[in-house]
C-alpha cells in the first residue's frame, strides 16, 4: 500500500455522573489518520497492534471501506478502551478499562512498520514521543524502506515532564519529513504564548522538516515549510458535533497531500476539509463513498481558490 | 541455557519506614528471579526489554557476575524507574512512577511497551534445551495461547508468578486457563486473599489444593511460605537473614529459586520450599539484587543440605 497509518487504535465511552455508560466509539490516532487517508485514496492501510476484540469494533468499518487487515497484529485480548467520566459539575476524568500497560504493550514498534511496508509504500503516519532509541530504529527502517514519515507529536501527559523540551524535539525531528502539532504543544515547546502564531511559525520554520501542519484549534491551521506558511481557516462541511480525532485526521490528510506533491495551500485545505468531515459526527466518518471522496476533492479545489485567489493546477 | 528468567526489569528507589532511602537498585521480577537461580547455577539467562540506561547503571554488576546480556534488549532511552515505599514490616505501601522524570511517558504505559512478547521469548527457547523458565505474567488469554505453543514446542517446565493486579476472583476462569500451561504457580498471601475473597488462611490453602497445577508456592511474607503438592501442604518458616536491609524482590527471588529446585529435584516440595527461603534470606540482606551471586553458592548449598536433611528427618 502506498500510505500507512501506524500506531495506536483506542476506543472510548462516556460515563455520566450516575455511572451510566454510553456507546463505544472507535478511534485512536492511527485509526483517525486512516479514515483521513481513506477520504482521499483507497491505497492505504492500518498498521497497529490490537486486541482480539478489534474485529467486533473496528472490523465492520474496515470491511465497509475495503481496507486490508494484513498489518494488524493481534497481540492481546482487548483493544484499549478509555471511559470518560463526567461529574455533575461538568469536570471529567478518564480511566483505561484494561490498564495503561495494555496500551503500552500494543504500541506499534519500528520493526512492525518495517514488516508492513512494501516496495510501493511511500509514507507513513505515526504519533510518537521523543525516545531516541525508538527514533534510531525508526531511522533505520525509513532508510531501508525509503519511506517518508509524518510525525504527529504525542500529546504530553500529566507527569510527563519533557525536561529540555525543545532540544529533545531537535534530537529526533531530522528523522521525520513532516511534522504536526497544535498550538498548546507549540506554546509549551517554544515558550511562546499560543496566540502568537507568527513567532511560533518562525520557530517551526527553523526545524529541519519539509512541511509542518500547525493546528490552531477552531481557528484552522497553517501549512509551514522552511520558506512559507499558508493559513486556512477551519472548514465546516456540515454541523460541528465532536472534535475528537480532528488533529489526527487532518495530520493524516496533510501527509497524503504533501506526498502527492500538492503545494502548501492545498495541503492545509485538504487537512482542514478532512477535519470538517471528521467533526460532523462522534467517531469516524461513518461511510466514505466514492461520491463523498469526489465531493471532498471538489470542495478542496473551491477552498484552494478561496484562499489563494488562483485556480488549482496540479 | 538450562534456565531462563524472563520478563520485566525495574530500577527501584527504595523508601523505608525508618527513613532510609536508596536509589537505583536493580530490581523487577526477571532480574530478581535470575538472582534466585544464579545463586545455585551459572546456566541461566536473563531475557528482558530495558532502557539504554540499564547497561550504564548496572555495568559493574553485569561485569562482576559475567552476566550474558544477549537477551537484554534496549528498546527505549530509559528503563522502568519506580519508587517503592515500605512500611515497618517490610510490606510494600505504595509504588509510583519514579523520580526519573526523563521518562517519556507514564510509567504503566512504558512498562507495557517494555513487556516481553511471546515471540521475543521464543527466540531464546527454540532448540536451546531449556529445562525451566520463570516469567511473571498477567491473565491475558491471547498471550497465554501464544506462550502455550512455545512451551509445547520446547518442553520446558514453567513457573508462573502471577502479576498481583490480575490475581482477583473475577479472573478465576482465566487463571484456570493459564494453569493448564503452568507447572508451578507462585502467589503471595495478599494475592490469595483477593483471589478467593477470604482472609482465612486454612480456607485459602484448601482452595489452593483444588487448583489444577503440579505445585504451588504460597508466600506468606515474613513468616515464610508453603509448598503445596498433590493435596498436601508443607510449611517452611522463613530463614533468618544476615542483615535485614531491603525486602524488595524477595517474592521474585524465592520464586526463581523455586523454579530451579523444582526442576533439579523432580518437584520435591521440601527442597523447593527450603531453597526458596534461602534465596529470600540472601536477597533481603542486600539493597536491590544480590551483588555477587556465585559468591553465595557454597554457603547456600551447605544451608540447603542441612535444612533439607533436618526437615526430612522430622
Amino acid at each position: 500500500m502506498k500510505y500507512m497509518a501506524c500506531g495506536n487504535i483506542m476506543s472510548d465511552m462516556v460515563e455520566d455522573a450516575h455511572g451510566v455508560r454510553g456507546p463505544l466509539h472507535i478511534g485512536g490516532p492511527a485509526f483517525f489518520a486512516l479514515t483521513a487517508l481513506r477520504l482521499w485514496t483507497k491505497d492505504c492501510k492500518l498498521v497497529c497492534q490490537a486486541g482480539a476484540d478489534y474485529d467486533a469494533t473496528y472490523g465492520s468499518w474496515m470491511d465497509l471501506h475495503g481496507l486490508s487487515r494484513e498489518s494488524i497484529r493481534v497481540e492481546a485480548d482487548h483493544c484499549t478502551v478509555h471511559v470518560l467520566k463526567y461529574n455533575e459539575d461538568g469536570s471529567y476524568g478518564h480511566q483505561s478499562i484494561y490498564g495503561s500497560q495494555n496500551l503500552g504493550y500494543l504500541k506499534t514498534t519500528p520493526e512492525h512498520i518495517e514488516a508492513a511496508a512494501s516496495d510501493d509504500t511511500v509514507g507513513f503516519y505515526l504519533a510518537q514521543n521523543q525516545d531516541k532509541v525508538f527514533w534510531k530504529k525508526l531511522e533505520e527502517v525509513k532508510n531501508k524502506k525509503n519511506l517518508k514519515m509524518m510525525w504527529e507529536l504525542e500529546v504530553p501527559k500529566p507527569g510527563d515532564n519533557l525536561g529540555d523540551k525543545l532540544q529533545r524535539i531537535k534530537d529526533v525531528i531530522h528523522i521525520a519529513d513532516m511534522w504536526s502539532l497544535n498550538s498548546n504543544e507549540a506554546s509549551y515547546i517554544f515558550d511562546i504564548p499560543k496566540e502568537n502564531d507568527e513567532d511560533i511559525i518562525n520557530e517551526i520554520m527553523k526545524l529541519p522538516v519539509e512541511m509542518t501542519l500547525y493546528r490552531v484549534g477552531k481557528r484552522g491551521a497553517y501549512a509551514v515549510t522552511p520558506s512559507t506558511a499558508v493559513f486556512c481557516e477551519s472548514i465546516d462541511v456540515t454541523e460541528s458535533i465532536d472534535p475528537t480525532g480532528c488533529g489526527n485526521s487532518s495530520t493524516g490528510a496533510a501527509m497524503w497531500a504533501h506526498l502527492e506533491g500538492l503545494d502548501p495551500a492545498m495541503v492545509v485545505v485538504v487537512a482542514n476539509l478532512t477535519a470538517g468531515y471528521n467533526v460532523a459526527q462522534v467517531g469516524p466518518i461513518p461511510y466514505i463513498s466514492d461520491e463523498i471522496m469526489e465531493d471532498a476533492r471538489r470542495r478542496a479545489v473551491e477552498y484552494y481558490k478561496k484562499i489563494t485567489g488562483k485556480e488549482f493546477v496540479k | 541455557m538450562k534456565y531462563i528468567a524472563a520478563g520485566n526489569t525495574m530500577i527501584d528507589n527504595g523508601h523505608y519506614a525508618d527513613g532510609r532511602r536508596v536509589t537505583q537498585n536493580l530490581g523487577g521480577p526477571a532480574p530478581f528471579a535470575y538472582s534466585g537461580i544464579r545463586i545455585w547455577d551459572d546456566e541461566v539467562q536473563l531475557i528482558s526489554n530495558v532502557g539504554r540506561d540499564f547497561y550504564t547503571i548496572f555495568k559493574e554488576w553485569l561485569d562482576k557476575n559475567n552476566v550474558d546480556t544477549s537477551g537484554i534488549v534496549a528498546k527505549l532511552d530509559t528503563s522502568n524507574h519506580i519508587d517503592m515505599y515500605f512500611d515497618e514490616h517490610g510490606d510494600v505501601l505504595d509504588i509510583d512512577s519514579g523520580t526519573d522524570k526523563r521518562n517519556t511517558y507514564l510509567y504503566a504505559e512504558k512498562i507495557g511497551y517494555l513487556k516481553l512478547f511471546p515471540e521475543e521469548l521464543s527466540k531464546f527457547t527454540e532448540g536451546k534445551n531449556v529445562k525451566g523458565l520463570y516469567m511473571a505474567q498477567n491473565t491475558d488469554r491471547l498471550i497465554w495461547e501464544k506462550f502455550a505453543e512455545i512451551k509445547k514446542r520446547d518442553g520446558f517446565k514453567y513457573m508462573w508468578e502471577i502479576e498481583g493486579a490480575h490475581c482477583i476472583a473475577k479472573n478465576m476462569e482465566d487463571i484456570l486457563f493459564a494453569l493448564q500451561y503452568t507447572d508451578v504457580f507462585s502467589l503471595n498471601i495478599g494475592e490469595a486473599r483477593n483471589l478467593f475473597e477470604t482472609d482465612d488462611e486454612d480456607e485459602i490453602i484448601r482452595k489452593l489444593k483444588e487448583l489444577p497445577v503440579d505445585m504451588i508456592l504460597f508466600r506468606v511474607g515474613k513468616r515464610g511460605l508453603f509448598t503445596i503438592k498433590e493435596g498436601k501442604h508443607y510449611y517452611h518458616d522463613s530463614i533468618k537473614p544476615e542483615r535485614l536491609l531491603d525486602p524488595a524482590g524477595c517474592g521474585n527471588t524465592s520464586t526463581g529459586s523455586a523454579m530451579y529446585s523444582y526442576c533439579e529435584t523432580d518437584g520435591d516440595p521440601i527442597a523447593v520450599g527450603i531453597m526458596a527461603n534461602i534465596a529470600a534470606a540472601l536477597n533481603i540482606s542486600y539493597y536491590g539484587i544480590i551483588p555477587h551471586m556465585e559468591a553465595e553458592r557454597e554457603k547456600a548449598n551447605a544451608m540447603a543440605k542441612e535444612l533439607i536433611s533436618k526437615y526430612k528427618s522430622k
